[in-house]
C-alpha cells in the first residue's frame, strides 16, 4: 500500500523532476499571488495611486470595503448571484451531460451536425445574439425578471460545457454499462445509477466553470434586469466609475468582495471533486 | 418513426425561434411612462446622480394623480438597451440618450418624437438653449439635453507660476506649447497635460480657429474633410503636442488620470468639462482654474438628452412634453447647476448671481467656468456628435499612437486618412 | 422461424427504445440551441451578403446575385483594422494552444504530485481565473500605467531613460496585452489535473516497475493517457484567444495595432453612429468560418502526433 502511496510522491522523482516540479510551483503561486496581492494591497490604500506598485499603505484605508458594505447592499447582490448563477448552472449542466451522454456513447445520423452546430457556438458574437434574446425575453413576458437571466445563462455557454462533459465519458470504459445493462438496467437507469455518479467530478469540473462565467456576466444582466434589487455582482463595480473619476479605492475594494463567495465555494468543493478524481472511481 | 420524432423536434424549436424573430416588442403599459435614464449612482459615490433622481421623483410626486404614472428607471448601460430596442423597431417610452446621440437607426425608422413644435408653440427656445440650433435636423428636434457639454480647459495656477508662464499662455497653440515647454523645463515631477482622449480637443479647436475648419466640424465627415489642409494641420498640431508631452502622460480613457490633476497635481493643464469643478480636490481648490482653448474658443454641444417615442397614447406624450418643460423650467435647471454642477441648458439663468448666493467653492468655480464658455467668442461642436464616435476614436488612437517618442507623425497621419476615408464609405 | 422472429422483435423493441433515449436526452440541449443560437447563426448567414445598416435597420436588403460580396470586399479590400485583427485574433489562438496548454499541462503535472502545501497551491492557482476578465482588464491597466504602474520601473532598470506607455509603443502594446492573461491558465490546468488523477494507479505501477519515473513517466504514460483532455483544452484556449475582447477594450481600445476580430465586429456594429450590421456579420461570418478552423487544425495535429506516439 505504501508503493501506491508513493507513486505520486515527490521524494520518490529524479532530481530533474523535482526541480521542474518546484519551478513550476514557484512559478504558479507568483502568477496568481501577484496580481492578486497587488489588488489587496490597492484596496487598502486611499488612493492607490499616490502610492503605487507595491508600496505598503500608509494607513490602512478600509473605507471601500465599509461603503461597498453598508452602503450598497452586497448580500443582496449576492443573494441575487448565487441564485441565478447556481439554478442556471443546475439545469445547463443535467441537461447537457444527458446530450453529451447520447453522443459520446451511442451511433445515430446526425451526430456530426449536432457536434458542428455546438462548436459552432462558441464563435456567435454577443452583437448578433442580442437583439433576438432581447425580444424574446420580451416576448415571454420576463424582461427584468431573474428568470429572463437563468433562461439566457442556461442556454448560453453550452458548448463548453458540452466539451468538457463529452470528454470525461470518453474516458469511462463501456464495459461498466455493458455490466450495468446486463443486470437489467435501462437506458435511463444505466445513465442514473452508473454513468452520471462516475461522472460526476468531470460534470463538477464543467458546473465551476460555468458557475465562474455566471458569477462575471455581466453584458446580459444589465441588458435584461433593470430594476437594481435585481441585479447581479459584477454590477457593484460599476457604481465606482462616476462622471468625472474613478473611485479605485472602492473598486478594488470591491473586486475583493467579489471574489471572496467563489474562492470560497471552491476551496470546500475542490475537496470533493479533486479528491474523487484522484481517488480512482474510473478504473477499468 | 426516429425521423418525424427528429422533424416534430425541429419545428417546436424553430416555432420557438420564429418567436424570437419576428414581431414587435411588448411594451410598458399605457397608463405608465417609462423613463430611462443613467443616473444610477449611490449618493455616496457620485451625489449628483441622486440629485437627478430626486428631480426626477418630484415630477413622478407631482403627477401622481394624474392618468399616466411617471416612472423614471435608472439602468447601466441605455445604450445597450436603446440600440436592442431600436434593432427590434421599437424605443423606450421615454429615454436621457447617452453621448452617443439618439441613434440614426431611430430616426429612420421614425421612431422618435419630434418636439420643435411643442418647443416653438410654448415659446420655450430660451429653455432649451443651445438645443434648439444644435439638435436642429432638417427642422426637427429629437432630443433636448437638459445641460450642456461644455468644454475648456482647467489649469494649474501654482505650477504655471513656479515655470513663470502667464495668462497670454492661452493666446494661440503655439504659445500652449511655449508653456508647456517651461513645465516640462520644472525640475519637479509634474508635467504638462493630460493627452489622449482629451487630445482631440485640440484637433477640435485648431480646426474651429478657421472659419473653412469650423465649417466642416459642423457638418458631416467628407473625404474633402480628411484631404484638408485645416485637418492636416490641426492632427500635426495636436500630434506634435502630444508627443512632446510624453506617451506616459497619454490614456484613452480621461478618468484613468484625472486624479492627476485634480488631487495630486501633477499636470499643468486638463482638458475637460465645466462639471470637473467638482472633481477638484479641496487642497488644490484654490490653485485649479478654468480658461477657454487658446485661440477664445469654447466646445459646447447639446451632446444626447432627452428623446420621446413616437406613437404612445395622447396622454402620455402630453406627459412626456410636460416633463421635458419642467426640466428646462428655471426652477429645476438652477438645481442642476447648484446641485449637479454642470451647465444648464436655459440661457436665462444667470449663474453668477447663483453661485454668488452659494457658498460652496465648486459651484462658484463651476460658475466661472460655465461664463469663461458662454461668453467665449468662437463655440463650436464636439466633433464626436458631427463626425461620430468610431472617427473620433480613430484620431485618438492615432494622436496617442503619434505620442511615443520618435513616431512618424507625417506618416501616421496619412495611415489616418486612409483609415478615415475607408470608415466612412 | 419462430424463435428468429422473437429475436427480431426484440431487436427492433430495443432499437426503438434506444431511439427514443436518444432523442429524449439530446432534445433539452437541441431546444437550447435553437433557442439561442439558431436565429442568430442564420441571421449572421444571411445578412453577410445584406445591406444592412442605419437606414434599414429593421429590413435588411438582398445585394442581389451580382454585388452578392459588397460586404466582405468592404471587410477586405477597405476596412482599415482587418487584416491587422485577423492577424492579431490568430496570433492569440495560436499562442493559447501553444503557450498556454503546456504551461497548464507543466503545472498540472506539478500540482498532481504529492508536496507539502500543494493543497494551497491548488486553490491559489484558480484564483484569478475567479475574476472576470474585464476587472482583469482594469487591474492591468494600472499596472501597466507608465507613472504609476510597476512595468516601467523594471523597464528602467535595463534601459535608463525609457518613459514612453508601453500600451501605446507598437509591438510590446501586443506583448503587453498578451501577458495580461495568457498566464492564468487556472480553469485549464483544473480539467487536465482533473484526467491526470484519473490515470489508474496500476498504469503508472506498471511503468514504474519499467524504471520510468517523473517527467519521463508522464511524457510516455500520462500524457497520451489524456490526449483527449488535452485536445479539448487546446480547443477552448484557442477559442478564447481567438475571441479575445475585454483585454483590447480596457488596456487600448485597438490603438497601437492591438485589433482583435471581436473587437471590430462590435465597433462596426455598435461604435459607429452608422450602425453597420450586414459588415459586421460578414466579420462575424469569418470569425465562425476561423473557429471552425481552428477546431480542425487541432483534431489534425493531435491525431498526427498522438499516431506517430502509439508506433
Amino acid at each position: 500500500m505504501k508503493k501506491t502511496k508513493s507513486g505520486r510522491g515527490i521524494n520518490s522523482m529524479p532530481a530533474g523532476t523535482r526541480i521542474v516540479t518546484y519551478i513550476c510551483l514557484v512559478w504558479a503561486l507568483v502568477v496568481s499571488l501577484v496580481p492578486l496581492g497587488w489588488l489587496v494591497l490597492s484596496s487598502l490604500k486611499k488612493d492607490p495611486m499616490a502610492r503605487p506598485g507595491f508600496q505598503l499603505p500608509e494607513t490602512i484605508c478600509l473605507d471601500g470595503y465599509i461603503s461597498t458594505f453598508r452602503d450598497l447592499h452586497v448580500l443582496r447582490y449576492f443573494g441575487n448571484s448565487l441564485f441565478v448563477a447556481g439554478v442556471s448552472v443546475m439545469i445547463s449542466v443535467v441537461m447537457i451531460s444527458m446530450s453529451a451522454y447520447v453522443v459520446a456513447r451511442m451511433e445515430f445520423k446526425g451526430k456530426a451536425l449536432v457536434n458542428i452546430l455546438l462548436y459552432s457556438t462558441m464563435f456567435i458574437p454577443a452583437t448578433a445574439l442580442t437583439y433576438p434574446v432581447y425580444n424574446l425575453v420580451n416576448r415571454l413576458h420576463l424582461y427584468d425578471t431573474r428568470s429572463a437571466l437563468i433562461l439566457i445563462y442556461s442556454c448560453s455557454g453550452i458548448a463548453v460545457s458540452f466539451f468538457v462533459i463529452k470528454n470525461y465519458y470518453d474516458n469511462i470504459p463501456r464495459e461498466l454499462e455493458e455490466a450495468a445493462r446486463i443486470d437489467g438496467c435501462g437506458y435511463v437507469q444505466t445513465w442514473v445509477k452508473v454513468i452520471f455518479p462516475i461522472a460526476r467530478p468531470g460534470i463538477m469540473t464543467a458546473a465551476v466553470l460555468a458557475f465562474l462565467n455566471n458569477w462575471n456576466e455581466y453584458y446580459w444582466a444589465s441588458l435584461v434586469l433593470i430594476t437594481r434589487e435585481k441585479l447581479t455582482v459584477p454590477a457593484l463595480l460599476s457604481t465606482f466609475t462616476t462622471a468625472f473619476n474613478t473611485n479605485y479605492n472602492g473598486l478594488f475594494s470591491a473586486m475583493v468582495i467579489i471574489i471572496l463567495p467563489p474562492v470560497l465555494l471552491y476551496c470546500i468543493f475542490s475537496r470533493f471533486f479533486i479528491e474523487a478524481l484522484s481517488g480512482g472511481a474510473v478504473k477499468g | 418513426m426516429k425521423k418525424k420524432m427528429v422533424s416534430v423536434l425541429l419545428a417546436a424549436a424553430m416555432g420557438a425561434t420564429g418567436l424570437v424573430g419576428f414581431g414587435s416588442t411588448a411594451y410598458a403599459a399605457d397608463d405608465v411612462l417609462e423613463f430611462y435614464h443613467g443616473y444610477y449612482q449611490d449618493e455616496s459615490e457620485w451625489a449628483a446622480a441622486q440629485v437627478m433622481r430626486d428631480i426626477y421623483d418630484g415630477f413622478a410626486e407631482a403627477h401622481a394623480d394624474g392618468p399616466v404614472t411617471f416612472k423614471p428607471i435608472a439602468v447601466e448601460n441605455r445604450d445597450d438597451i436603446v440600440s436592442a430596442q431600436v434593432a427590434g423597431g421599437s424605443f423606450p417610452d421615454m429615454v436621457d440618450v447617452g453621448g452617443g446621440g439618439v441613434p440614426q437607426a431611430a430616426l429612420s425608422q421614425d421612431l422618435v418624437y419630434d418636439l420643435k413644435p411643442y418647443i416653438d408653440e410654448n415659446g420655450l427656445q430660451d429653455a432649451v438653449g443651445l438645443n434648439y440650433t444644435q439638435h436642429d435636423i432638417d427642422g426637427h428636434i429629437y432630443a433636448v439635453h437638459d445641460q450642456i457639454e461644455s468644454r475648456g480647459l482647467w489649469y494649474n495656477s501654482d505650477i504655471f507660476e513656479k515655470a513663470g508662464i502667464t495668462e497670454d499662455a492661452f493666446a494661440n497653440w503655439d504659445s500652449f506649447a511655449a508653456a508647456m515647454e517651461k513645465i516640462r523645463a520644472l525640475d519637479e515631477d509634474v508635467y504638462g497635460y493630460i493627452a489622449g482622449q482629451g487630445s482631440s480637443y485640440i484637433v477640435n479647436t485648431v480646426m474651429a480657429s478657421t472659419d473653412e475648419g469650423k465649417a466642416m466640424l459642423e457638418s458631416e465627415l467628407t473625404e474633402d474633410t480628411i484631404n484638408s489642409d485645416e485637418f492636416a494641420n490641426a492632427f500635426k498640431t495636436a500630434a506634435k503636442l502630444d508627443q512632446d508631452n510624453g506617451s506616459e502622460h497619454t490614456t484613452d480613457d480621461n478618468g484613468n488620470l484625472m486624479a492627476e490633476f485634480n488631487t495630486n497635481g501633477k499636470a499643468g493643464v486638463l482638458f475637460n468639462g465645466v462639471w470637473n469643478a467638482s472633481g477638484i480636490d479641496a487642497s488644490l481648490s484654490d490653485v485649479i482654474e478654468p480658461a477657454l482653448f487658446p485661440g477664445n474658443i469654447a466646445i459646447a454641444s447639446a451632446g444626447g438628452g432627452l428623446a420621446v417615442a413616437n406613437n404612445m397614447s395622447e396622454e402620455k406624450t402630453e406627459l412626456a412634453l410636460e416633463f421635458i418643460k419642467y426640466m428646462t423650467s428655471e426652477e429645476v435647471q438652477e438645481k442642476i447647476f447648484t446641485g449637479v454642477q454642470a451647465n444648464p441648458c436655459n440661457t436665462t439663468i444667470d449663474l453668477n448671481a447663483l453661485a454668488e448666493n452659494s457658498d460652496d467653492a465648486a459651484t462658484k468655480k463651476l460658475a466661472l467656468a460655465c461664463s469663461e464658455v458662454n461668453g467665449a467668442e468662437n463655440v463650436v461642436i464636439d466633433i464626436n456628435y458631427t463626425w461620430g464616435s468610431d472617427v473620433d476614436k480613430a484620431i485618438i488612437n492615432a494622436l496617442m499612437e503619434c505620442a511615443v517618442s520618435g513616431t512618424d507623425i507625417e506618416a501616421r497621419f496619412a495611415a489616418l486618412q486612409t483609415e478615415l476615408i475607408a470608415l466612412i464609405a | 422461424m419462430e424463435n428468429l422472429k422473437a429475436v427480431n422483435k426484440r431487436k427492433n423493441k430495443l432499437g426503438m427504445r434506444k431511439k427514443g433515449f436518444i432523442i429524449a436526452f439530446l432534445a433539452p440541449t437541441l431546444i437550447a440551441f435553437c433557442v439561442f443560437y439558431l436565429y442568430p447563426i442564420i441571421t449572421v448567414f444571411v445578412t453577410s451578403f445584406c445591406k444592412w445598416d442605419y437606414t434599414n435597420i429593421t429590413s435588411p436588403e438582398f445585394f442581389g446575385w451580382s454585388n452578392l460580396w459588397d460586404n466582405y470586399d468592404y471587410i477586405f479590400n477597405k476596412y482599415p483594422f482587418f487584416w491587422e485583427a485577423l492577424r492579431n485574433s490568430t496570433t492569440w489562438a495560436i499562442l493559447g494552444a501553444v503557450v498556454q496548454i503546456p504551461i497548464a499541462t507543466l503545472i498540472a503535472l506539478a500540482l498532481s504530485r504529492k508536496v507539502k502545501g500543494i493543497k494551497f497551491v491548488r486553490n491559489v492557482y484558480i484564483i484569478p481565473n475567479m475574476i472576470s476578465t474585464a476587472a482583469m482588464g482594469i487591474v492591468f491597466l494600472q499596472l501597466y500605467n507608465p507613472s504609476y504602474g510597476i512595468i516601467n520601473p523594471i523597464i528602467r532598470l535595463f534601459h535608463k531613460d525609457f518613459t514612453d506607455n508601453i500600451l501605446l509603443l507598437k509591438g510590446s502594446a501586443f506583448v503587453a496585452m498578451t501577458c495580461a492573461y495568457i498566464f492564468f491558465t487556472g480553469t485549464t490546468t483544473l480539467m487536465i489535473l482533473g484526467n491526470i488523477m484519473a490515470v489508474p494507479e496500476e498504469v503508472r505501477e506498471a511503468a514504474m516497475l519499467d524504471g520510468a519515473s517523473g517527467l519521463k513517466q508522464d511524457w510516455h504514460i500520462t500524457i497520451p493517457m489524456i490526449k483527449g483532455t488535452l485536445k479539448t483544452v487546446s480547443v477552448l484556449a484557442a477559442t478564447s484567444g481567438f475571441l479575445l475582447y475585454n483585454e483590447v477594450y480596457f488596456l487600448t481600445k485597438g490603438a497601437a495595432g492591438t485589433y482583435s476580430i471581436s473587437y471590430i465586429i462590435r465597433e462596426l456594429a455598435i461604435t459607429s453612429p452608422r450602425t453597420q450590421f450586414g459588415r459586421a456579420n460578414a466579420v462575424a461570418m469569418i470569425q465562425i468560418l476561423a473557429g471552425m478552423v481552428i477546431i480542425l487544425v487541432i483534431n489534425f495535429v493531435y491525431s498526427v502526433s498522438f499516431k506517430k506516439e502509439k508506433k
